[in-house]
């Protein structure tokens, strides 16, 4: 390229950009929109692409945690409770078992502390018994009594 | 990519305002090449804008010209028996001028316009893309799809031309 082409060309560009410096405020505001529409067009663009990118995403990481989740004990399925069944087996009627229970869950633990506190439950010796139990009048001394005094002495 | 289509929006206005002759027909091409581009090749590497930018720019002033020639070919069949011709339909509305059209008036750059204007479409594009937007061949080439012998060839006929036109006094 001779020296006369190369100065014919920046000649031509200086032109040229001389004639886009000076455009005139319509056609200026008309390029600034079509380039924010543009930029518009691609942030939707961006924006969708994230959202159908999360789709597969989201089922792929619950699909792995279905896979690999940490596996839980099997849980003993719970049977009804023994006194529901006393109640629903029982020959009382329901309107007992509606009145003051708790009355007579407390009578019976009182009976079998009681029966706990006096021991064991067997029979008590005969010599021990004959002397609580009151003589009949007009019987002699000696002579064998009914209950425990005829059962001897001498084991 | 604000500031890549910040840089080259007016000089994609003015070649396409040499390719077309009409300002809003440029300013449509720019901003559907604006649109085009994002769509396609924003996710390309950033030394591949321009000239994928301009090869749209180009595309969209060739189809211009394609669908400007083909409603020529149907207004002239449907108004061939026409005796008449209508002068006024043929004269350009004064308000469509503007200030760009004051700017075309003005001197050398008036001279340059208009010497532009009547190149060949391809030398045109050629011309603008190399000496002005500084593409390289393989560049221009890329944005005109056709061989880099055809954008020397091109360019060079273009240079010639010009330079014939405008003269050696000019600017």
């Amino acid at each position: 390229m001779n020296e006369n082409n190369e100065k014919f060309i920046r000649d031509v560009r200086r032109l040229l950009d001389e004639s886009v410096e000076d455009l005139d405020g319509a056609t200026a505001a008309r390029l600034n929109q079509a380039r924010q529409r543009a930029l518009e067009k691609r942030n939707r663009r961006r924006s969708r692409i994230f959202i159908l990118g999360s789709i597969p995403a989201a089922g792929l990481a619950l699909l792995l945690f279905l896979l690999f989740r940490p596996v839980a004990p099997i849980q003993q399925v719970i049977g009804p409770d023994p006194s529901d069944l006393h109640v629903l087996t029982s020959t009382e009627p329901l309107d007992f078992y509606q009145e003051d229970m708790e009355f007579y869950e407390w009578l019976t633990e009182v009976m079998e502390n009681e029966k706990d506190l006096s021991g064991d439950d067997r029979p008590l010796p005969a010599d021990a018994l004959a002397n609580f139990i009151p003589r009949a009048a007009g019987q002699r001394p000696g002579a064998p009594g009914f209950g425990t005094d005829r059962v001897s002495r001498h084991i | 990519m604000d500031a890549f289509l910040k840089s080259i929006e007016r000089p994609a206005y003015r070649i396409a305002l040499v390719g077309t002759g009409q300002e809003a027909d440029a300013l449509d091409i720019v901003q559907e090449s604006m649109l085009r581009f994002v769509d396609k090749y924003a996710r390309k590497p950033d030394r591949e804008w321009k000239p994928l930018f301009y090869r749209i720019l180009h595309n969209q002033v060739r189809d211009f010209h394609r669908r400007r020639m083909t409603r020529s070919r149907w207004f002239s069949w449907l108004n061939s028996d026409d005796d008449e011709h209508d002068p006024i339909q043929n004269q350009i509305d004064p308000r469509e001028k503007g200030a760009e059209h004051e700017l075309l008036l003005s001197g050398a750059f008036a001279q340059l316009d208009q010497a532009l204007r009547e190149l060949p479409f391809r030398q045109q594009q050629a011309f603008l893309l190399r000496a002005w937007e500084e593409l390289s061949v393989a560049e221009t080439a890329a944005a005109m799809s056709c061989s880099e012998g055809s954008v020397k060839t091109h360019y060079s006929r273009a240079l010639e031309r010009l330079r014939a036109r405008l003269g050696d006094h000019w600017p």
